[in-house]
Parts: structure tokens; sequence; C-alpha cells
């Protein structure tokens, strides 16, 4: 087996994992008739529910009949906004991506540039500094940030708006939010891998052919201390969309993590899962991507 | 080489504030009761919104300033800290346990309990963490208990991974082959081994945890998931004063400061033990 | 004797405290191959690559009086004077050609990137110029070859292609640092025979280190012998094989194991551990360690010339200066 074709059956695997966690949660919600009728419906009519979405069948039947229905799209309806869940969160997803995205370019741009410039400025006050700013970047709370950002730009200056999504200029304040913490586990993997990869003896051969110092750094050292930031992207961009859950609540960004909360709020469960399930999904799709990614850069997993 | 020591000086100077901050925190609130100037909890009608005592308007009464329902800051602060230390400790150990036994499971006996595991892990991994804790929290219900588990999710498959590399080292020693050929149980001569040689890096993974679970929390107790939000947590406060951001910036303010703070503590203190343990990631 | 094309006169380095190479002279001139041998530790790669400015200016400093390659001083020489330099007129080669090739380039860029550097070829022209030397330097098949990456070459076609970057600036100078210490014996001969025939072909000056004092016999024309950071001996490759002057190079001579000693005599490390380098060393740095150590040897002996361009740091020598 090919080193992708192993992946994909991985990710098959997992996503059965994932959907059958998803399903025994949800059924331990209690029983879903007594949600879906009214409470003056008949035994008839109960019944009859129930042998239609096959409630009456054992356990396991009816995770088969729930991943039969959820392969072809359909996660049921949700009662709080009387849609279809699959519709609902394809629409709140692309939002979430659209922020989450945006925050792994802020901060993969910020943290290789500083990543690189603490490894070359090693032990002095530019490192000491990047550091620093990474040491805060880990402990401030996203969510206060945000709430802090809002304070001083939209708040105080007034330069961009508070929240909502209708202007394009309403993405760079979560966007910097959200990719605070990304951007500072980044650049501390970029600066070890940097510091590591400089000292590495191809580096010197590099030196040794007369080369350039920015061709050495910048094509030679980086392509090198990048494989494991293209190992982490994956991880780090599922975190994105975790965080990005919290964002969404203090800039009233229309993603999946608000749906989440008012379904949580509603007790709209089969809601809920969708949109637990469906991210899930994507994630999956993503390290998938994320591998086919770095075989194409590192040409010893390509032949491996 | 005055850069190395240099730079190894600071490295403990670092860490040893890491260590004062923990300690503080730690004292702040196993004290709260003591220190704090009133009930965490006391509400004050006529004392609402009052602004921090280092700016126009404040007053030396309410250090910090108080917020919609004039309950003093400072005093929820203090008891707020008691939630974010013991649900950061106890979901790191929750996490510990349940890792370890996992990686010792994993490395033990590889093959498919292995593959099991790290497909358990690879399932988890893929739900966006604050969503599946908003999930399992919504339907399962919430509460300390409910959280500390939930959290200790988060964690334990970091514990997993340095104790199965552990066990897989340990595994193949002499000692642990001769105790199996005369006959000594290995899972007895494993476990020994194992947790002499492992507690260090376990500290460090449980250092991190912390930290991760106490920005975790507060995150979900923003979000009003989980903790009751009328007991006093920093997560709850940031809730509160959201509402207030323009009229009353330091509701907000000081507990994220709060939780800003603890966390760089314990990430500090986990920074300086890795860098210890392993020279040569100490650069 | 021609003008030397590498001369290096009193060299020093030094990293913090640590004084890694101390007062070291030699030169090298054209078509000639200097061979360097030494212990790991010695000081003699940090003396080649101090030499060609390739110690991050942060961690060493490099002394000497004199400093020259064809006549040009090389220490009042700018950083971009000496990119200019290295991989054009002087080429190296290293020990392990795995850790010492890109793993992320395919090799034919590795090597072409020096001609587009040094000789203004562009890409596609580089590209079939890198070819060629890949053929020049016996890899089969070097077309499709090129297109590789230094994972899917053996040890030996590694180091194959690490001479082919080195000689793509055409150097006049070309030093191999322990070239075959990291290959297996069949490997090491070919790779051996490879370096020698494109020296005699372009007669470039050559500088061979290595502990390895049995290849040395069959490489160098003269051979320069360092202990703790500094000369002990320089003679010429005979001269030293069959009259070893200071008392380390006998030691080293008597502890590889000859084919033609007698069966029973084994051979003879020699006792101890060479100096820590970050201390001053008081006298002769072989001391401790020398059979010969009398009351003179506190003080540290210079070079003494011999004759017949031998020259040996040993107060036991003095009565017989040439």
């Amino acid at each position: 087996m090919s080193y992708l074709t192993k992946r994909l059956f991985r990710a098959i695997l997992v996503l059965l994992g994932v959907s059958f966690a998803t399903f025994m949660v949800a059924q331990s919600t209690g029983d879903p008739i007594a949600l879906l009728v009214k409470a003056n419906a008949t035994e008839e009519a109960r019944a009859a529910l129930t042998s239609h979405l096959g409630l009456d069948q054992p356990v396991l039947v009816q995770y088969g009949l729930f991943l039969w229905r959820a392969i072809h799209g359909d996660l049921g309806q949700s009662f709080l906004y009387n849609q279809s869940v699959v519709g609902l969160v394809a629409d709140r997803l692309s939002n979430t991506f659209l922020l989450a995205l945006s925050a792994f370019a802020i901060a993969l741009v910020l943290s290789v540039t500083l990543g690189v410039l603490a490894a070359l400025y090693r032990n002095t006050w530019v490192d000491a500094a990047i550091t620093a700013f990474t040491m805060v970047g880990l402990a401030v709370p996203a969510f206060w940030l945000g709430l802090m950002l809002i304070l001083v730009f939209a708040v105080i200056w007034q330069v961009v708006p508070v929240s909502g999504s209708e202007e394009a200029s309403s993405l760079i304040l979560p966007a910097i939010t959200l990719s605070m913490q990304s951007t500072a586990r980044l650049c501390r993997l970029v600066r070890s891998g940097m510091i590591e990869v400089l000292n590495a003896d191809f580096i010197r051969t590099a030196r040794a052919k007369g080369l350039f110092e920015g061709r050495v750094v910048w094509v030679h050292a980086l392509r090198n201390a990048l494989l494991p930031v293209v190992t982490m992207a994956g991880l780090e961009l599922g975190d994105l969309i975790s965080s990005a859950v919290v964002i969404e609540a203090i800039f009233a960004w229309p993603g999946i993590g608000r749906l989440a909360i008012g379904a949580v709020s509603s007790r709209d469960f089969p809601l809920l899962q969708g949109t637990v399930l469906v991210s899930a999904f994507c994630f999956v799709v993503i390290n998938l991507f994320v591998d086919w990614l770095y075989q194409r850069i590192d040409p010893r997993v390509r032949s491996a | 080489m005055t850069g190395f020591s240099n730079r190894f000086l600071i490295g403990h100077a670092v860490g040893i504030a890491g260590v004062a901050i923990i300690v503080a925190a730690v004292a702040i609130a196993v004290f709260a009761p003591l220190i704090a100037p009133v009930p965490a909890s006391q509400i004050d009608l006529h004392a609402r919104l009052v602004p921090p005592a280092f700016v126009e308007g404040g007053s030396a009464k309410h250090f910090f300033g108080t917020d919609n329902l004039g309950r003093d800051i400072l005093a929820r602060l203090i008891y707020g800290s008691r939630i974010s230390l013991a649900v950061g400790t106890a979901a790191a150990l929750l996490g510990a346990v349940i890792g370890s036994l996992m990686g010792i499971l994993a490395g033990y006996f590889g093959g498919r309990v292995d593959a099991a595991i790290s497909w358990f892990v690879d399932v988890q991994l893929a739900f966006p963490f604050t969503l599946l804790a908003i999930f399992l929290l919504g339907t399962l219900g919430g509460g300390f208990y409910a959280v500390v588990i939930v959290l200790a999710l988060a964690t334990w498959v970091n514990y997993a991974r340095v104790v199965r590399a552990q066990v897989l080292t340990v595994k193949v020693q002499d000692y642990v082959l001769a105790a199996r050929a005369v006959g000594v149980g290995t899972p007895r001569t494993l476990w020994r081994y194992i947790f002499a040689n492992s507690t260090a890096p376990i500290i460090v993974v449980a250092s991190f945890s912390t930290a991760q679970a106490i920005l975790t929390q507060a995150a979900l107790s923003f979000l009003g998931v989980g903790i009751d939000p009328s007991i006093p947590s920093w997560g709850a406060m940031l809730n509160d004063g959201r509402e207030y951001l323009q009229k009353a910036w330091w509701i907000a303010t000081f507990p994220g400061l709060a939780i800003a703070l603890t966390v760089l503590g314990v990430n500090l203190f986990g920074d300086w033990l890795r860098d210890r343990l392993d020279p040569r990631s100490a650069r | 004797m021609t003008s030397p094309l590498l001369e290096v006169k009193d060299l020093d380095v030094h990293f913090g405290a640590l004084h890694a190479v101390r007062a070291v002279s030699f030169s090298v001139a054209p078509g000639e191959t200097l061979g360097v041998v030494g212990e790991s530790g010695s000081g003699k790669s940090t003396t080649m690559l101090a030499v060609l400015g390739l110690h991050p200016k942060r961690q060493g400093t490099v002394t000497a009086s004199r400093l020259e390659f064809d006549g040009e001083d090389l220490l009042s020489k700018s950083d971009r004077a000496m990119r200019d330099l290295r991989g054009r007129r002087v080429g190296l080669i290293f020990q392990d050609p795995l850790a010492a090739l890109n793993p992320l380039m395919t090799v034919g860029r590795q090597i072409g990137e020096v001609l587009v550097r040094h000789h203004g070829l562009d890409k596609h022209a580089s590209r079939a110029e890198a070819v060629k030397l890949l053929e020049r330097t016996g890899v089969p098949d070097p077309l499709r070859r090129a297109a590789q990456f230094p994972h899917q070459f053996s040890g030996g076609m590694r180091q194959r292609v690490m001479i082919a970057i080195a000689l793509a600036g055409r150097p006049e100078l070309l030093i191999a640092d322990e070239p075959t210490t990291a290959l297996d014996v069949t490997v090491q001969a070919e790779i051996v025979r490879l370096i020698r025939d494109i020296q005699q072909a372009s007669g470039m000056g050559l500088v061979w280190i290595t502990h390895d004092l049995a290849l040395m016999a069959r490489v160098a024309d003269r051979v320069m012998v360092m202990y703790a950071g500094a000369v002990v001996e320089e003679a010429p490759v005979d001269r030293l094989y069959a009259t070893p002057r200071h008392p380390y190079t006998a030691g080293l001579l008597g502890s590889i194991a000859r084919l033609d000693q007698p069966r029973g005599v084994r051979a003879r490390a020699i006792a101890g551990t060479p100096p820590s380098m970050d201390q001053p060393i008081g006298g002769c740095a072989f001391a401790p360690r020398c059979p010969l150590r009398f009351d003179k040897c506190t003080v540290a002996p210079p070079l003494i010339p011999l004759g017949d361009g031998v020259r040996a740091a040993c107060w036991r020598l003095s009565g017989e200066q040439a």
C-alpha cells in the first residue's frame, strides 16, 4: 500500500470512530420522540414516528441507519431553525473556515518571520524579545485578547467595526485574535527548527559553495526548518477551528461556534450533533491534505 | 562562553519566577477567605460599577473596582483562582492517570493494542476540542466533575505519548529481559523502571497540561458552559464584563490578566524544567 | 618550489575561552597534496574552516600573521569577496555526504547552484553542466540521477555528488575533510582514486584531512601532524613514515596495525588523553603522555627545522637543529 492509501484507509477508520462516538453521546440525551411530537400526541402517532425513525431497532442497527443517512448528506432537521442540519452547518462552517484560514495565514507569516529572526539573532536582545512575546502569546486567553482589541480599536479608537461579518474589515480583529496562540506556538517551532538546521552540515556546504547568506537562510535552511511546521499544520488548523468557536462568540461572527452554543441553549441536539460531526469530518479531510502536502515537500517520505 | 552562562542564569531566574507565580497563586486560592476584603458574592447595589482605586472616581474600598452588581472585583479574583487552579490541576492529574495507563498498554503490548489506542487518539483529535467540550457538557450535563473529565480528555494524549515512548525504551533493556528470563513478572519490573524514568517528563507534560486546562476552562466558563456561572471564576467574570466593556473596562480586564499571569507562571516553570531535563532543547 | 597557492602563518582560532587552533603555519603549492593528520579534536578541520572564513564571526575569532591565497590576503577580504572565493577557487568535500547534502533539493540543483552563483549560468545550462559533472565523477546514468534526491544515493555515490559540487567552480585548491571516513572500505578506495585522478588532471592543490595514517601514506606529498590544536611535526611523506621525529608521530605510527609486522606484535595505543583545550596549556601539550619527557618540556617547544623540509616541535630534537 502506498503512503497515501494507508492514510486514506486510516482516515476512514477515524471517521467511523468519530461518527460512532457522536452517535452514542447523542443517544444518551434521552427519548428524541418526546422532543419531536406534541405532548398530547396519541400513542399510535408516537409508535408510528418511532418505527419511521427506526428507534425500535437495536442500537447498532440504528447507528447503521444513522451512518447510511449521514453518507447521503442527511443529518436530520434542526428544531431551532427548522432546516436541514447539513445545510445549516455547511453554511456556517464556511464562515468558520474563512476565519480560521485567515488566522492561519497571519500566524504563518508572523511565526516564520519572527522564528527565523530569533534563530539568526540567537541569544541577543532580538531573540529575548521574540521569546518573551511568544511566552505572553501562549499565556493570554484568546477571548480576553479579543475583548481588549475591541476595547482599544473599536470602542476607544473606533477604527474597525465591533462585530459582524458584513464588511471585509470586520474579519481583521477576530483573525488577529485567533492567530495569536498559533503564532506563538509555531514561532517557537520555527526558531528551534531553524537553530537546529543552521547547525546542520548541509548549511556549511551551502556556505562552502560561496552562496549568498540570503539563499543559505531562506532557501536551504528555511525549507528544512519548515518540515515540523508542516507536520503540525493539520493539528494547528484543528486548534484554530476549535478556538474559533470562542472567538466567534465575542465578535458575533456567524460560524459553527455560535451555531453550537445556540444549539446547546435551545437543546437542539440534532443540530449540535451535526455541527460536531461535520467539523470533525472536515478536520480529517484537512489532515489528509496535509499528509499529501508533506509528501510533496519531503522527498524522503515520497519514496519511503 | 559568557553568552552561554548568561542564558543559563537567565533561564534559572525565569524558572524561579514561574515557581514564585505558582506558589503565590496557590497561596491565594488556599487562603482566599483570609485575604479577600469582602465575600466574593456580596452584592452592594449602592456601589455598582465603581472604577479601580487608581483611576479617577475610584474608591480605596474597592481596589480593582466593582462589577454591575457592586461585587468587589478583587475579592472575586481571589476566590476565582480556586476554580481555575482546582480544575486545572485536577484535569492534568486525571489526564496523567488515563494517559499513563494508555501509554503503558500501548507500549507494552504493542501490535493491535497499540494500533487501537492510536486509533482512539486520532478519533479524539479529529474533534475540534472546544466544540467537543460544548457537545459533551451540553448533552451529558455540566458541573465541576464533568468539566474536569472533559478537560482530562484534552490532556491524556500528551502523557500517553511520553509514557509509551518510555515503555518502548525500557522494555528492551537488559535488566527487564533478565528479569523476564528468571521469571520475574515483567509488568512489575516495567512499572518500577518506567516510573523511575518518566516522572520528570510527566511533570513537564503536567505543567503544560495544567496551563492548557486553565485556559480551556476559562473559555468554557466564558461561553457559559460547564461550571455553574454563579460560582466566581475568572472565565465567568470575563463573560459578565463583556456586556460592560464600554462602561466598565475593569470588569473584563483584570480576570484576563489573572489568567494570563497564572498560565505564564505554569508555562515558565514547564519550560525551565524541560530545558533542565533535556539540555538539547535549551537553546 | 613554485610560489605557494595557500600560505598560512601563525593561525589562531578562539571560541571564547577555547583555544582551538594554536599558531598553525603551513603552505600548499599548486598540484601538491598536503596531508593533515591528528586525532579528532586536534584542530584539523577547524584550521581549514578558519582559512575559508567558515566560522561564524559571533562564535569564533580567527587571527594570523599571514593568511594568503594566491598572493591575496584573506584576512582583509570582505565577506562578499570570501563568498566569491569559496566554491569557485576553493572547493570543499566533507566527511559525511548524507549530512552534507540538502535532503530537500535534487542533487542536480545542488551542483547547479554553484554554477549559477559563480559562472553566471542560467538554470537550464547549469543543469546540463551538473549532469556532465556527475558523469565526470563516475555517477552512472547521470541524467536520471541529477533529478534525484540525496537519500536515493548510496554512500559512495553521495560522496561523488559532493565531489561534483566541489569541482563545479573549477577550483585551484580542494580541501577534502576526511572524505572517505564514513564510507565502506571497498568504496573508500574508489573515492581515493577518483580524487587523485581529478587532482592529477587539473593540477589543483589538495589538502587532505584524515586520521587514517595508512591512507595518508598513499595520497600525501607532505604530511602535517596536529596535536591539541598545534602542529607537532611536518615532513615529506616518505621521511615521516621512515623516521618520525616527534614522539607523538612515532606513537601514532606505532598504534597502527601493520601487515608486515611479525605476528604477536600488537599495535600500541598512546596512553592517556589529549589535554582540555579551554585552559591554557603550559609547556609542551604532549608532555603528560610523552614517554620521553624531561624537565625542559614545561616550556612549549618551537617547530625546529631539521632539514629536507622536516620540522618538529620537541626539545629532544633541539640539539640536531639543521
